[in-house]
């Protein structure tokens, strides 16, 4: 008991950034399921069972638009396919985690991912009830958030129209970021293209998966191009730090 | 960038001509290049919106 209350204070401190942000993104989420016509219960559920971010924002929209669930399967997968390489990159550090390891698979999400990455374990704590508490921490969070937007969502009468825009908000927000971090906008670019173009050909009810396929063919066709693109760039700034270095080393032989 | 052509679906459904849309999504992107903060951008975005939503259009 001692040892796990140990673990839980250390753990605590590092997921509260985690906090601000599952609390508040879980408050939207409740407020738009609620919204669309489901009661906490199904927030509070979807939260505990599905926990998927983004894809749960998606999910509302799928459901209340009747999609079949192959499609819904397939947005998803492509959706969420990220957690392939983050499942990877951890098989070490969840085997040796006995019977945490599912959890651990389950609850693996961007913010768990880079928390579980970043910190190290104090010397003192029992690592793996470190970790699990972390996981089970900014669950929690995503969790009493959900439930406090859907009660919220339920109780307050003022008007929530447009509220639904908090998902579009969101991937405007993952979209500059991703735009500011990235080294080539070539993606991003042809992803708007192309999905735009998708969406006059097939109309606003399919055109979701014929963009994700034509993405990604794209995105591997270019894949060569971007990558040489990306070594000349590194190419390019190699040599003018070279030049420079030349040219200091000049200027000062000259000055000598 | 996979995720983008989601926000095509919810703000290309659209009846007043995406005007609202197109102010809210620049407002998100500008306050998040310049505030970098994920909880002032969907607030801001989303607040703009509702209120452009429901009392202009």
């Amino acid at each position: 008991m001692n040892e796990k209350m140990k673990a839980l204070k250390a753990a605590f401190p590092y997921t509260i950034p985690v906090m601000l942000g599952y609390l508040f993104i879980g408050i939207a989420f409740g407020v738009l399921f609620e919204n669309k016509g489901y009661n906490f219960l199904w927030a509070v559920l979807m939260s505990t069972l599905v926990y998927a971010g983004s894809m749960q924002y998606v999910a509302v929209n799928l459901f209340t638009g009747g999609i079949s669930l192959i499609s819904v399967a397939f947005i998803t997968f492509m959706v969420n396919i990220r957690h392939v390489f983050y499942g990877l990159s951890m098989v070490d550090k969840f085997k040796k985690m006995g019977k945490f390891k599912f959890y651990m698979i389950f609850s693996l999400t961007d913010e768990t991912y880079s928390l579980l990455c970043l910190t190290d374990v104090p010397k003192d704590i029992n690592h793996n009830l470190f970790l699990f508490f972390i996981a089970i921490l900014n669950q929690s969070y995503w969790i009493i958030g959900s439930l406090i937007g859907s009660v919220a969502g339920s109780l307050i009468t003022f008007n929530s129209e447009g509220i639904d825009f908090a998902m579009t908000a969101l991937f405007v927000v993952i979209f500059v970021e991703q735009w500011l971090s990235a080294k080539s906008h070539i993606p991003a670019v042809s992803g708007i293209l192309i999905s735009l173009l998708c969406l006059i050909i097939f109309g606003s009810s399919s055109f979701l998966l014929p963009s994700m396929i034509i993405i990604l063919l794209v995105l591997t066709l270019l894949r060569k191009k971007l990558d040489v693109k990306i070594n000349t760039e590194i190419k390019e700034q190699n040599d003018e730090i070279n030049n420079k270095h030349e040219k200091k080393e000049r200027e000062e032989y000259l000055e000598c | 960038m996979l995720i983008i052509y989601c926000v095509k679906n919810v703000s290309l459904t659209k009846l007043p001509y995406g005007i609202p849309e197109v102010i809210s999504i620049i407002t998100v992107a500008f306050l998040h290049i310049w505030k970098r903060n994920n909880l002032i951008s969907i607030l801001g975005g989303t607040a703009t919106y509702m209120i452009l939503i429901q009392f202009v259009f």
